[in-house]
């Protein structure tokens, strides 16, 4: 009675997959940063004579309503919905870290504190706080920004805090204790590095996350407004020509699921990884 | 006709870089009716054989065999066959109560309703010899004993209705007493239901109370089989002649222990009181720890050895008493007091898994604890380098590792190699009392006697003390000079190990001595069941429950500490009403 091989089959897809995603995902920033420095047309350069032209070798992508080349508009767009997911998921992931690591590592009272307060700033949709923030600094990149990060590093808090109230039970922790060395020193040098796999592969959800929440808001014309342009923005502007001129509509769209896909490729594969990078 | 028929096995697991063959090409068989054992080293393949056998083993292991029939069919986890593993904690869920995991099992292997389901699982808990079944089925795993957890597992094993079990090490995570009574229930089990037992082992001890049949396993082959009074009383191969000789070792007396302990002592206790919420915790215990000696604190889990320890270290305050360093009472919530303490106890803790920082390479841990040393001491920065590299390149040739072994994870490092890495950074600072908390439990017997030998060569260079936390005695009376025996929070007996053990006054040490399984067939057939009271027991003696020598007093009043030359008792046997009619002269023996 033979039983079969089954190892290395499953392995060898799911390596596949990741390397594509990540490929892909490389592929992207490379355009979303070149495209506009260094291609032949401006993403504002307006000309009224070539508007709404269909896809076509010299227009990738075709034009718009005002005669800019849309492909330049997408990778412009693309730039800026990178930029507002990357670095808000960088503020939150660090404010995470680190109300988590306290919360967690000294537990009781404070620890009861910080995550009610948690709690209810998570209560409240973060649709209300970019629309707050909107309101009070102007639409904006920044604004933005802000707005997601009020209520985004919540997860990564409580991910961290979960790990520390782990990791503080351990017997290593005991003999860090017994050394004498201190609080503030064992929790950042020798409790994190233990939660960096949790933390990699929360930070990798975080970034679609942040990049949707972007998208959806400026959809809904809460977020950025002309002329600066993300992904979100162009989708809505497609969306009113979607049955004449589709492409306008297609194009910045393909391109954000393209993107939210890798990511969530590439942070699905950390998981199950379980955090190891080799 | 054999029940488990298994030829030609092979293991191997395949990775990105390499190759590992864990089994390689082992043959077996196991009889119903009858108890198969299987002993080895950690590391040899049982356990992955095993799980192999069971299909337990996930895609990552490459499974291959020319048979592997158990009664002809395959063998199917769950249907046919069971298996119990080390720790029940683990097996357990522990956010389901008992009888519903049980009723589950029951239910998964013939249709019936819950209610039937659930008369079943009072039948199978009173099979494994749970008392007050009907109530127990109530509790969540968290309520119940180790014992009890590992025979409710063996309650649900038996409710699949098995031809096949497998026991993985079903007794390592037991205390001695428990461990005697679960042997004894799995060879009931397998005489009455007639099913085959495999057993796998690292504990020659366990092979011989249980097995009819052994197999020796070593790096992922089968060196020697036969039945177990072949393999105990004449072995064939090197290998097992080693196995059997690392085993005895452990039996006798060690004559070596020359250097006599000095009468200075170096750490008091005196009446130190903890409880926590679950009961656990010390209750007025005192005793003294000299200068260069090995002092053993023996006792099962929940005696309070762990509480003891970590509020020697400093972990945990006591909720009354005091404890003296050389004389000075030691004061942890005093900042200042506290650093005079600083480096002198430190702890080696039992699991050398968990004990190392899985981030840091060994260099850097122990970098780590020189940084936190330098805090007291100012330093120029290159000269604190360089220092600090030359003081562990030191301190790891003294415990056997190499300075490559410095550069490693842990992850990359054996058991021994893990546990010597602890011994370097408990020994680093110089301490004055090194606690072992059983630092050794896990290991296999080649390796532990290394790291024994170890500890004793540092102890007798630096004159440091030990405290010894072990619950098996056979180990405490190798390398101790005087041993504590702790019952429920309480000292019941203090005295010189060699006394202790040839004579013990106190019954429940008399307990704890009479669990030690020998490696030896005849010896451990003949073996007594110690009794073992589960409950709570209120006012008097903590030991009134089991004790074989109550009397009436014992149950209303708690025994003081009765000291006489060098030994304390904690027995109403030895108080001074049971003394009154005797001369006052008359030198104290053994009551028991």
């Amino acid at each position: 009675m033979r039983k079969e091989n089954r190892i290395s089959s499953k392995k060898r897809k799911g390596y596949r997959d990741e390397k594509a995603a990540l490929i892909i995902l490389l592929i992207w920033i490379f355009l979303a940063v070149c495209v506009p420095l260094f291609g032949p047309y401006s993403p504002t350069e307006q000309n009224a004579e070539i508007r709404n032209q269909p896809m076509s070798l010299i227009h990738f992508f075709g034009t718009d309503e005002f005669g800019r080349d849309n492909f330049t508009r997408v990778w412009y767009g693309a730039g800026i919905s990178l930029v507002i997911g990357v670095g808000s998921s960088l503020i939150n992931g660090m404010i995470g870290i680190l109300y988590g690591a306290v919360a967690g590592y000294r537990g009781k009272r404070i620890d009861m504190i910080l995550m009610r307060a948690a709690d209810v700033i998570a209560a409240i949709p973060s649709i209300l706080y970019v629309i707050l923030i909107t309101l009070v600094m102007g639409p904006g990149i920044k604004s933005m920004i802000f707005g997601i990060c009020i209520a985004g590093w919540i997860d990564m808090a409580r991910v961290v805090r979960g790990e520390m109230i782990r990791l503080k039970e351990t017997d290593f922790a005991a003999a860090a204790k017994i050394d004498g060395i201190s609080g503030i020193r064992i929790l950042f040098r020798h409790l994190l590095p233990n939660a960096l796999g949790m933390i990699v592969v929360n930070f990798l959800f975080l970034i679609p996350q942040a990049i949707f929440t972007e998208a959806f808001l400026s959809f809904l014309g809460v977020g950025l407004s002309a002329p600066t342009a993300s992904l979100g923005t162009l989708i809505q502007e497609g969306r009113d020509r979607m049955i004449l001129y589709p492409c306008e509509l297609l194009a910045p769209l393909i391109t954000l699921c393209v993107l939210l896909v890798v990511f969530h490729i590439l942070a699905m594969a950390m998981e199950r990884r379980g955090g190891q990078t080799d | 006709m054999n029940m488990l028929d298994v030829r030609s096995l092979y293991v191997t697991y395949l990775s990105e870089e390499e190759r590992v063959e864990a089994v390689r090409g082992i043959d077996f068989s196991a009889e119903e009716g009858k108890v198969t054992g299987i002993v080895g080293e950690s590391g040899s393949g049982k356990s992955t054989a095993m799980l192999a056998v069971m299909g337990l083993l996930d895609h990552k292991a490459a499974v291959e065999a020319e048979k592997v029939s158990l009664f002809g069919n395959t063998v199917r986890a769950g249907d046919n066959a069971a298996i119990i593993f080390q720790d029940p904690l683990k097996c357990l869920n522990p956010t389901v109560k008992i009888g519903r995991q049980i009723a589950e099992t029951v239910r998964n292997r013939k249709k019936c309703t819950w209610r039937e389901a659930k008369k079943r699982s009072e039948e199978l808990l009173d099979s494994v010899g749970i008392r007050h079944p009907r109530l127990r089925m109530k509790q969540y795993p968290f309520e119940l004993s180790g014992g009890m957890r590992q025979r409710v597992v063996i309650a649900i094993a038996l409710a699949c209705e098995p031809n096949l079990i497998v026991a993985d090490e079903p007794t390592t995570a037991l205390d001695a007493a428990m461990q005697v009574r679960v042997i004894r229930l799995l060879k009931k089990i397998v005489k009455e239901t007639n099913t085959a037992l495999l057993l796998v082992s690292h504990n020659m001890g366990v092979i011989a109370a249980a097995c009819d049949y052994v197999y020796v396993m070593k790096d992922g082959k089968m060196i020697e089989n036969g039945c177990a009074d072949d393999i105990f009383y004449n072995p064939q191969t090197e290998y097992t002649k080693k196995l059997l000789s690392d085993a005895t070792a452990e039996q006798l007396l060690v004559k070596e222990k020359v250097f006599a302990a000095q009468e200075n002592p170096l750490f008091t206790v005196r009446h130190l009181k903890k409880r926590f919420q679950n009961e656990e915790g010390v209750n007025d215990v005192s005793f003294d720890i000299c200068e260069g000696e090995v002092f053993a604190l023996a006792g099962e889990s929940g005696s309070g050895k762990t509480t003891l320890a970590k509020i020697l270290t400093g972990l945990e305050q006591p909720d009354s008493g005091e404890v003296f360093c050389r004389g000075e009472r030691v004061d942890r919530k005093n900042r200042k007091r506290n650093k005079n303490m600083h480096g002198k106890v430190r702890m080696i803790f039992q699991d050398p898994y968990s004990s190392l920082n899985p981030c840091m390479t060994i260099n850097e841990m122990l970098t780590e604890t020189l940084r936190a040393k330098e805090k007291q001491i100012k330093f120029d920065q290159k000269e604190r380098k360089k220092d600090r590299q030359r003081q562990i390149e030191q301190m790891l040739t003294r415990v056997g590792l190499s300075s490559l072994d410095g550069k490693r994870y842990p992850r990359e490092l054996s058991g021994g190699q893990r546990q010597k890495a602890a011994i370097a950074r408990a020994l680093l600072l110089e301490p004055e009392l090194l606690i072992c908390d059983e630092a050794v439990s896990s290991l296999d017997a080649a390796t532990r006697t290394q790291i024994l030998d170890l500890l004793l060569r540092v102890v007798k260079e630096k004159k440091i003390a030990c405290l010894f936390i072990s619950h098996d005695m056979a180990l405490i009376r190798r390398i101790s000079h005087r041993t504590g025996v702790l019952y429920k929070g309480t000292l019941a007996e203090c005295a010189k190990t060699r006394d202790l053990c040839r004579d013990p006054w106190h019954p429940y040490t008399k307990a704890l001595l009479d669990s030690v399984m020998p490696p030896d067939p005849l010896k451990a057939r003949k073996q007594k069941v110690p009794a073992v009271h589960e409950g709570k027991s209120e006012g008097g003696c903590p030991y009134f429950g089991s004790c074989g020598y109550k009397m009436e007093m014992c149950k209303d009043a708690a025994p003081e500490m009765y000291d006489f030359e060098g030994r304390a008792v904690s027995c109403h046997l030895y108080s001074k009403q049971q003394r009154a009619g005797r001369n006052p002269n008359y030198k104290m023996t053994s009551q028991i």
